[in-house]
């Protein structure tokens, strides 16, 4: 059995090196968590405004709108967001460039065309993989932050070990202010350190999940793997050698609902190339689980659903990545959880600074001492 | 054993490296196969198209292709009938029976795919599959630039 002093020392190596790198991913998750709002705040055209209390339109309707608007734009993914959030449509541009349109998700009314990386775009990636560059399927940043999720785990294993009746800072919270800085830090490091230990629980596991999603990714598969293309055989041909019709989203959006029941669009991929299905994405009566969980893919020609994936159908992998974003961003339970869990991210900031201080105070008391004694010892001779 | 000092310092020293990694990979990059390049320009029914790859980066092993390489294609003037169809195999690399292997796919300008090809010809020319939306197929060869280079 390791004795207190092994584990003071693991809990200390593993966050001492790290604490600034660590400070800083807690605070951008923080910061993450808010994006949209955020977004929200700063960019009217973000915002569903609804000043004529139109009834809002689904999302295959909206997309179908947009495609009539502008013509020349070419769809590739729509998705829903909050409530208040305006609809954001990836399109490519006549000229071939890439772009994000906001649009009302009442009046179907294009408020903006925003090109290069949005502010969630910026946030997400930068709390994610540090924005380090993707290459052949990895980034490292995408490994040093969700390498954290182990290191995080040995922290609060190792914490609740050192920490003598820890359980104590539930009934008798103890933070004492006034008696010197060390003290004050002591408590502060334990008492949050308690107070959020199912917050570090949560963090790790879903972060040990992304650990786990970045490693699949990396040797070349898939959480989920994509529809099958639709054979060959059934794409029809044009005499007048033009690309045929496609079904309309909205038709393509109600045989999809029609499916799952409770099904709730909120994600809608268009083709690529003639042989790939649309996908619409959702969530339906499971609880928690975020807009991947349920996946539908429709032939566009005809409308025929061709293969359809519910939380029942899915690996554990799968399921527990279907349920990391929800429990990492704290998105499950609307603004009140995003609240808590933004908090408990600066706490975690909070917690990493604390332990950086108390194990400088620690190592930097002998030390000085150790000089003053030189010194003494010096005037002494 | 080390003092406070000794293991000050080495804290220290960890935590410069591990700030140091992250700006360290962001400036430089990952090491990857560096900018594309145009390898072909390709005329079709009108329209008329540059195909580009990483010549820096070598064939990447494949479970299914055996060796692959990324490419892009992207449409300057878009062809008077678009193709239903484009696939992109070298010559050389298995014929494969995946309907997505080599399947050029994207937006109407910029189309990617992940081509099958040989691992030790960066010199064979592509074969480009083509099949139009009147049902009618074809096959070209097409002479490209060195698609890897070889060190």
């Amino acid at each position: 059995m390791a004795s207190k002093r092994t584990w003071f020392t693991l809990h200390g190596w593993l966050a001492v090196p790290v604490w600034i790198l660590f400070t800083f991913i807690c605070l951008s998750g923080a910061i993450a968590v808010f994006s949209h709002e955020l977004t929200w705040l700063t960019n009217p055209d973000a915002r569903a405004d609804n000043p004529k209390e139109l009834p809002r339109r689904g999302l295959g309707e909206l997309a179908d709108g947009v495609r009539e608007q502008r013509p020349e734009l070419e769809l590739n993914w729509v998705a829903r967001l909050e409530p208040y959030m305006a609809v954001p449509m990836n399109a490519t541009l006549a000229d071939g460039q890439s772009a994000t349109l906001y649009v009302n998700p009442y009046s179907g009314a294009i408020q903006a065309v925003n090109q290069g990386l949005t502010f969630k775009g910026f946030m997400r990636g930068l709390h994610g993989w540090l924005l380090m560059p993707w290459e052949h399927g990895y980034s490292i940043g995408y490994y040093l932050v969700s390498g954290f999720s182990i290191l995080m785990l040995g922290s609060l294993v190792s914490g609740l070990v050192i920490y003598r009746r820890f359980w104590r800072a539930f009934t008798r919270p103890r933070l004492r202010i006034g008696r010197g800085s060390r003290i004050f830090l002591g408590d502060f490091h334990r008492l949050v350190g308690v107070w959020s230990f199912w917050f570090l629980l949560v963090i790790s596991a879903t972060g040990s999940v992304y650990l786990i999603q970045g490693i699949v990714w990396h040797t070349g598969n898939e959480v989920h793997a994509a529809p099958d293309p639709l054979p060959e055989a059934g794409i029809p041909t044009t005499v007048e050698g033009q690309p045929p019709a496609l079904m309309d989203t909205a038709t393509l959006v109600e045989n999809a609902s029609s499916v799952t029941g409770t099904f709730v669009p909120g994600w809608i991929r268009f083709p690529e190339h003639a042989l790939d299905p649309v996908e619409i994405r959702g969530r339906g009566d499971a609880p928690v689980f975020d807009d991947g969980s349920y996946r539908v893919a429709l032939n566009p020609y005809n409308g025929n659903v061709v293969e359809s994936v519910t939380p029942a159908d899915m690996t554990p992998l799968q399921w527990a990545a279907r349920l990391a974003d929800p429990l990492h961003y704290g998105t499950w339970g609307g603004l009140a959880t995003k609240a808590i869990w933004s908090l408990f991210g600066l706490v975690l900031a909070g917690l990493s600074l604390s332990g950086f201080l108390i194990w400088r105070g620690r190592v930097r008391a002998p030390a000085r001492q150790a000089v003053r004694n030189r010194r003494r010892e010096g005037q002494a001779c | 054993m080390l003092n406070g000092t000794g293991l000050r310092r080495l804290m220290y020293t960890l935590t410069g490296l591990v700030l140091l990694v992250p700006v360290y990979i962001m400036v430089s990059g990952p090491g990857g196969g560096g900018e594309e390049a145009v390898i072909a320009r390709i005329s079709l029914n009108g329209g008329e198209a540059v195909l580009k790859t990483q010549p820096q980066a070598t064939p990447e092993s494949h479970a299914d292709y055996g060796r692959a390489k990324d490419m892009t294609l992207t449409w300057d003037e878009p062809p008077r009938e678009p193709p239903r169809l484009l696939r992109l195999r070298q010559q050389g690399a298995p014929e494969l029976t995946d309907p997505e292997a080599g399947l050029l796919h994207g937006s109407r300008h910029r189309l990617h795919a992940h081509v099958p090809v040989t691992g030790d010809a960066p010199d064979a020319p592509m074969v480009l599959e083509i099949q139009w939306w009147d049902g009618r197929r074809e096959q070209r060869t097409i002479r490209t630039d060195p698609l890897w280079v070889t060190r």
